[in-house]
């Protein structure tokens, strides 16, 4: 397991909130609600990504970041551990 | 890549929409280049023999040492804060009873308890560890690799991440053997096959047979020894045991 890389987020549910993942880019994922933002890191800390990017999830906000969740694709790469996944929500 | 089981899928699913988390999702089984490097559950023991950390910690013990070589024997859940909290409570739980008998599955599990540092229990040591950060996020649970493709650990591991009781599982797992008093009955006439007379040599064959079956002392002598082997094999009580044994009793002396 690598080393976690600590810092702060801008942007989406974990807005000013603390982590530390092993991946400089990562996911969070409010499966109740159905949906999901990409976090990549910028300086000390991660942004919440507002481009589409459809290699993992379908795009639906550019602007907030919101993605759909699609939970059998997130599936396959959780299985392949390729990007950390924070869960938020309840 | 390590091979992902259809256990560790099974174990992934039944945490993920079974045992009451609504924000689970699956966050790891196979290694990562980064896991390839440092060795540990992730890997398969094929994947730490090609880069050389075949004596991992992960490769050592009994329960795993070159068992089921390619497959991934840790899985990752991540998990919301109060349900991480939940969860580690249920595990906890396990951990802190010795004689549960999910126990022998699992080599350790990291997770949270909402407060500090992570934290690794251990389950074969019985020791509390540190854990690193992102371990308050997700749950990393570590399979023995000896039962990566065992349903029956699988069906543990969701189990506990159930809340499950211990004897509510040991019950789930170990039903009354409903079936065995018609196994007797359907095995009883191939227990004689081939008896034709009723001398003794064949009354004391049937007899420890019988005895054998049951798992009684196979001592050739019909007594309160074989009825209460009866009783237990077939999961019945003893009135009914003796109504059993003196029906048997007669099949075997050809009394009618």
């Amino acid at each position: 397991m690598a080393e976690p890389i600590t810092g702060y987020c801008t942007g989406g549910p974990l807005d000013e909130q603390q982590v530390s993942v092993r991946t400089a880019t990562f996911l969070a994922v409010d499966r109740a609600a159905g949906m999901s933002w990409v976090y990549q890191q910028t300086g000390d800390g991660f942004t919440v990504c507002t481009d589409h990017d459809d290699s993992l999830i379908y795009p639906q906000g550019a602007q907030t970041g919101e993605r759909r969740f699609d939970e059998g694709r997130a599936t396959a790469a959780g299985e392949a551990s390729s990007l950390d996944i924070i869960a938020v929500g309840d | 890549m390590g091979s992902v089981s259809q256990q560790a899928r099974d174990i992934a699913g039944g945490i993920i929409h079974n045992c009451g988390y609504k924000s689970a999702v699956l966050s790891g089984v196979a290694g990562d280049p980064a896991h390839l490097e440092r060795g540990g559950y992730h890997c398969s023991v094929l994947e730490l023999r090609a880069h050389g950390n075949q004596n991992d910690y992960s490769n050592t013990k009994t329960a795993d040492h070159d068992q089921n070589v390619a497959y991934a024997s840790a899985i990752d859940i991540s998990l919301s804060s109060s349900e991480m909290v939940k969860a580690f409570g249920r595990v906890h739980a396990v951990w802190l009873d010795r004689t549960d008998p999910r126990r022998v599955f699992i080599n350790a599990i990291n997770g949270w308890d909402g407060s500090g540092d992570a934290t690794r229990l251990n389950f074969d040591a019985g020791t509390s560890e540190y854990a690193s950060p992102d371990h308050k996020w997700h749950n990393h649970m570590e399979i023995h690799r000896k039962y990566i493709l065992d349903a029956r650990a699988a069906r543990a591991v969701v189990s506990i991440y159930s809340g499950e009781s211990k004897t509510a599982w040991y019950a789930r797992e170990n039903p009354p053997r409903k079936v065995d008093y018609m196994t007797f009955e359907v095995t009883l006439p191939a227990l004689q096959e081939g008896d034709n007379d009723d001398d003794f040599p064949n009354t004391y064959r049937r007899i420890t047979r019988i005895q054998k079956l049951v798992g009684a002392t196979v001592d050739g002598d019909w007594g309160v020894h074989t009825t209460a082997a009866i009783a237990s094999w077939c999961k019945v009580d003893k009135s009914k045991a003796t109504v059993m044994t003196e029906n048997l009793w007669r099949e075997i002396f050809g009394l009618s």
